[in-house]
């Protein structure tokens, strides 16, 4: 019996603990369905009256959602092609060979995967002035490349973890059979890794779509991405609440989707430290 | 199998070739910028004339910074940062891990899943919507406050109240991580290793004392090393809730170096002062390599 009320008791404890948790969610999408007229009130109203999609409209119809969302894709697609380009050969190598500055290489990319945001912060004042001054700035093709490279420490080193599982006989056959290190990691490896390569993937997806610091000094306000464009909603430009939330929801949504459909395999390399910034 | 034959086949140069270009786009967009910062910290470049060539500077910036204290004043707030937020958000996190593991929680797993919900979103959306949240009138903290008879709280035009504000926040960004760390190693204990405390007649402290912790104790390190670094690299959650303010009371390192550059326009300046923290945090990732092998072996 005493077992009983402690056991409802805890559950209860940790079923307010979720709720608390989750406050920031349900507010913000109770400030993206009211009418701007409630939206100001110094009255607590957790539940809405008169919900309408109003904002969700004008969001979609009135405003530069779709510029932003279209600069986010180009962004994302470059940092995506380029990283993967040269990664996948990387961190293969990484894998199957023995060379001299490997491990430093290796433990470095590391510990640099970990610190990767504010380093971007540290770098900053050089990068820009370099960029100015080689006329490479306010591109979206210039931004996608940074990314790129602020993703090589991480992602090289997750996918050499993830080549290490993958038994060798296969390549080692090949390459007895005179198969190039390319025609192996083409024909061979990348058939079998595409669970790992998919994580990657998604890890780059994560880290760039919710980049925000280099772009906002790197692209003026004609080319910013979907994370810029809500960030200066908010803090430069002092939007209206409930536009702001209607397009930080249809901008955070789909993140969250694929970041909990893919949790599972998300998490061996997130517990490894503060990946996600 | 002639295994010697097979290793001079992996060991080869040739593995530099497929390594180059990730190299080179590494070097060009971080390496090279960051070699770069140690020039302009020489240098008076400011908004001006960086697209001309500033005058070198020799350590003149670093004379500033150092002997003029400028470099203290932010130091010292990251580092009273790191004293408040660190342990909260280690703390937070291990009371939610150990909670959640209890074997009195029924569907512990799915409310785990619940409660770490926090971690999918993009952190600077959820620092946005905090923002939203400490505002004075309409903000759902304060709402709350008038409804049961309290003043509301002014979270970030007050100087106090605005440093307790990232502290919020920051626990909330970092708890999902130190949790799940700390609930992984909870889970991988054995549980025969309780069931015998239990015919000992161990009670849950006991239990939490010399099984638990023992066992957890590496997670708990590597979380504190962790958030100790994100809590010295802070800059996100200040930036955006109220830039470091107000009246630029609550700088931090980043923050610091990012306005003095950015918003006042001394990259020479804010470059010599971004080294510091560099060579700072050099060194604090080399204590904590040592740390981490000390207890390796």
């Amino acid at each position: 019996m005493k077992i009983k009320i402690l056991s409802i008791l805890l559950t209860t404890f940790a079923i307010l603990l979720i709720i608390i948790a989750l406050i920031p969610f349900y507010w913000i999408v109770l400030c993206s369905i009211r009418p701007y007229s409630t939206l100001y009130t110094t009255e607590v109203a957790l539940i809405p009256t008169n919900i309408t999609i109003d904002a969700f409209q004008r969001v979609l119809f009135e405003s530069k959602f779709f510029i932003w969302l279209r600069n986010s894709l180009i962004v994302y697609i470059i940092t995506l092609f380029v990283c993967m380009l040269v990664t996948l050969p990387a961190s293969y190598s990484f894998s199957r060979f023995e060379f001299l500055g490997k491990k430093t290489l290796l433990s470095s990319y590391f510990i640099l995967s970990q610190i990767m945001s504010g380093m971007s912060v540290i770098g900053l004042i050089a990068l820009y002035t370099l960029l100015m001054k080689l006329k490479l700035i306010n591109s979206l093709i210039t931004l996608g490349f940074v990314y790129a490279a602020y993703n090589v420490p991480f992602i090289s080193w997750y996918l050499k973890t993830y080549f290490d599982t993958l038994p060798k006989n296969f390549d080692e056959a090949a390459f007895v059979d005179g198969a190039s290190f390319i025609q192996n990691l083409r024909y061979v490896v990348l058939p079998i890794a595409k669970p790992g390569i998919i994580v990657a993937i998604i890890f780059i997806t994560i880290i760039t779509w919710s980049e925000w610091v280099i772009a906002s000094m790197l692209l003026g306000s004609e080319n910013f991405t979907l994370a810029v464009g809500l960030v200066s909603l908010q803090v430069r430009w002092e939007t209206p609440w409930n536009l702001f939330a209607a397009t930080s929801i249809l901008y955070a949504l789909p993140i969250i989707i694929v970041f909990i459909i893919a949790q599972r395999y998300l998490k061996s390399g997130l517990t490894l430290g503060g990946i996600k910034g | 199998m002639p295994k010697r034959a097979k290793y001079s086949i992996w060991r080869t140069k040739r593995a530099y070739l497929y390594i180059i270009p990730s190299l080179i786009l590494f070097f060009f967009f971080f390496l090279y910028p960051l070699i770069y910062t140690l020039y302009i910290s020489m240098t008076n470049a400011n908004f001006f004339n960086i697209m001309k060539e500033p005058t070198f500077y020799g350590l003149e910036n670093y004379k500033t910074l150092i002997f003029e204290g400028k470099f203290f004043n932010p130091f010292i707030k990251t580092i009273l940062f790191i004293l408040t937020s660190v342990p909260l958000k280690v703390f937070t996190g291990l009371l939610l891990a150990v909670l959640f593991s209890s074997s009195y929680i029924k569907a512990r797993r799915i409310l785990f899943s619940l409660i770490i919900i926090p971690w999918s979103a993009p952190w600077f959306f959820l620092v946005l919507i905090w923002r939203g949240m400490f505002n004075q009138d309409f903000g759902i903290i304060n709402q709350f406050l008038r409804s049961i008879g309290l003043m509301p709280i002014n979270w970030l035009n007050d100087i106090k109240n605005a440093f307790i504000s990232y502290n919020i926040v920051e626990v909330y960004l970092a708890y999902p991580f130190v949790t799940s760390v700390i609930f992984a190693a909870i889970q991988s204990i054995p549980s025969d290793l309780y069931e015998s405390a239990i015919v000992d007649g161990a009670n849950a402290w006991i239990k939490f004392r010399y099984i638990t912790l023992p066992l957890i104790k590496k997670s708990i390190l590597w979380a504190t090393i962790m958030t100790t670094m994100a809590s010295y690299l802070i800059f996100g959650v200040p930036f955006l809730l109220n830039r470091g303010g107000p009246a630029r009371e609550n700088e931090f390192l980043l923050i610091y170096g990012y306005k003095e550059s950015f918003d006042f326009g001394y990259y020479g300046y804010g470059a010599a002062f971004m080294v510091l923290v560099f060579i700072i945090l050099t060194i604090l990732v080399i204590v904590f390599l040592r740390l981490t092998r000390m207890l390796e072996e």
